[in-house]
């Protein structure tokens, strides 16, 4: 059973462990969001590119990522491929560093997909206006497609940013002190192992709610702003 | 009279435009003069707007050459399609105005980014075409507060915004409700007046009548008669346009 006299006093006791996790957790999970976006802006893009290795490669990337879990991914980054990297540039990079280069790579792939869906969802016929004008295929994608795609893809995207949160749990297997690594500390030495679970989960659902909040007043913001009647 | 490709702005050889195994267009020949205001009728399917959208390569034929002022076009290579396309104006049955963009950014937008225009010139003239066709105060509207008929007078300013050589409508008042179709077709009949060079696909007979100085009748992927209105109209030679006719007038 609970022992909530117990709960209440690792929480009183240790808050500053689990903020400092849950901060570790969120600045990840920013971080992701932000670069991950960016990356899969840039993959969406280059998809589109009448290149074909250029799109190969990318389709490639994607297969790869949705098609391995997470964790294989970020052992063979931390492990594997970034050290090698940092050594060949002469730089130094920290295990949490490494992690969100992981975390970043694999949410680009989700994110290329996430907005691939938002492109496709746009009119063939605000593409082609656009060709009528001028527009080169380029311009076309940056000044008319995109800015209809990512409104539209933009609660997929806050999705994405709730499941990053959760996923970065994961790197508790690889020693980044986040919130799961800092409760499963707590744990192993006070062995009361519900109560301390029970505040890290609440944690992470304060953030994850807190989140989409944000998100849901952002998406009604839009559509007041939304131009159609 | 006989016209060559080059005193045309546009024309077609043996145009040919296929979807698969269905052949659209079957090879044609077609010149249209600097100040000519050409109307394209037909039933549906016969061709007529794969026909307008082959002149501006939105579909790439399948054989023969589009000429662009004497100028082969057919081939043009990606890259050099924009250029190309910028001097010819579109007008669509959907408007497609773009959701994200006030009426004036609509139409501000390729000036700026394709011709090099300054704001200030790009949005001096969007409010001048504006007046135009009596949107001025529309100036700062999204396109979603339009009616249709505004839609579309803002989409036809947008395409006179780049100074194109010549304007292409695809079906312009087919998606208007009844009484829209007036203020659009008044602003097209402006523009003809005005020397517009234009090519209509339509099936707004009394603009065809009144305003064309070609009536081309399609069916089938040809153009089975084409001349002056009256003619067309009044004494046409072939029985499937008079068929046609006696539908829709």
């Amino acid at each position: 059973m609970i022992n909530f006299s117990k709960l209440w006093s690792i929480l009183l006791n240790q808050y500053p462990a689990f903020l400092k996790g849950a901060g570790i957790t969120l600045q990840l999970a920013v971080i992701t969001v932000l670069l991950g976006s960016l990356l899969g802006l840039l993959v969406a893009i280059l998809r589109r590119s009448h290149i074909k290795p250029l799109q190969w490669l990318m389709n490639a990337y994607i297969a790869f990522i949705r098609g391995t879990p997470l964790l294989v991914q970020t052992l063979l980054m931390v492990y594997g491929i970034l050290p090698n990297i940092a050594g060949l540039l002469n730089i130094k990079m920290s295990k949490l560093v490494m992690c969100n280069i992981a975390l970043i790579i694999n949410s680009g792939a989700y994110m290329a997909e996430i907005i691939r869906s938002g492109i496709q969802s746009i009119d063939a016929g605000q593409g082609e206006a656009a060709a009528t004008l001028g527009l080169s295929s380029t311009q076309s994608l940056l000044y008319i497609v995109l800015p209809q795609a990512v409104k539209v893809a933009l609660p997929a995207m806050g999705n994405e940013f709730i499941a990053i949160i959760k996923e970065s749990s994961i790197m508790y297997a690889i020693g980044v002190y986040e919130l799961t690594y800092e409760a499963n500390r707590l744990a192993s030495t006070n062995y009361f192992y519900i109560e301390t679970m029970l505040i890290a989960a609440s944690l992470y659902f304060v953030l994850t709610y807190a989140v989409s909040q944000v998100l849901s007043v952002l998406e009604r913001r839009m559509r007041r702003g939304d131009n159609s009647i | 009279m006989a016209t060559t490709a080059s005193d045309s702005i546009i024309s077609t050889r043996q145009l040919k435009k296929n979807f698969g195994k269905l052949e659209v267009l079957k090879g044609i020949d077609l010149d249209i003069q600097r100040g000519e205001v050409v109307v394209i009728i037909g039933p549906s399917g016969s061709g007529k707007s794969t026909l307008l959208r082959s002149l501006n390569l939105l579909e790439k034929p399948t054989a023969g050459q589009v000429l662009l002022e004497g100028q082969d076009i057919t081939h043009t290579h990606r890259k050099d399609l924009p250029k190309v396309r910028r001097k010819m104006g579109m007008v669509f049955q959907q408007f497609h105005l773009f959701p994200h963009l006030k009426v004036v950014d609509n139409i501000t937008l390729t000036p700026m980014k394709v011709l090099g225009q300054s704001k200030k010139d790009a949005q001096e003239n969007a409010a001048k075409l504006l007046e135009r066709v009596g949107l001025i105060d529309k100036y700062d509207a999204w396109p979603g507060q339009l009616s249709g008929g505004q839609k579309q007078r803002v989409a036809i300013v947008r395409a006179l915004a780049m100074n194109p050589d010549i304007l292409f409508f695809d079906e312009p008042t087919s998606a208007l409700d009844p009484e829209m179709v007036g203020e659009v077709l008044d602003v097209m009949k402006a523009l003809a007046e005005g020397g517009m060079t234009m090519a209509v696909v339509s099936h707004e007979m009394r603009f065809a009548r009144e305003v064309a100085h070609r009536v081309l009748f399609m069916d089938e992927g040809i153009i089975m008669e084409q001349g002056p209105p009256e003619q067309v109209f009044g004494h046409s030679q072939h029985p499937r346009t008079q068929d046609f006719l006696r539908k829709v007038l």
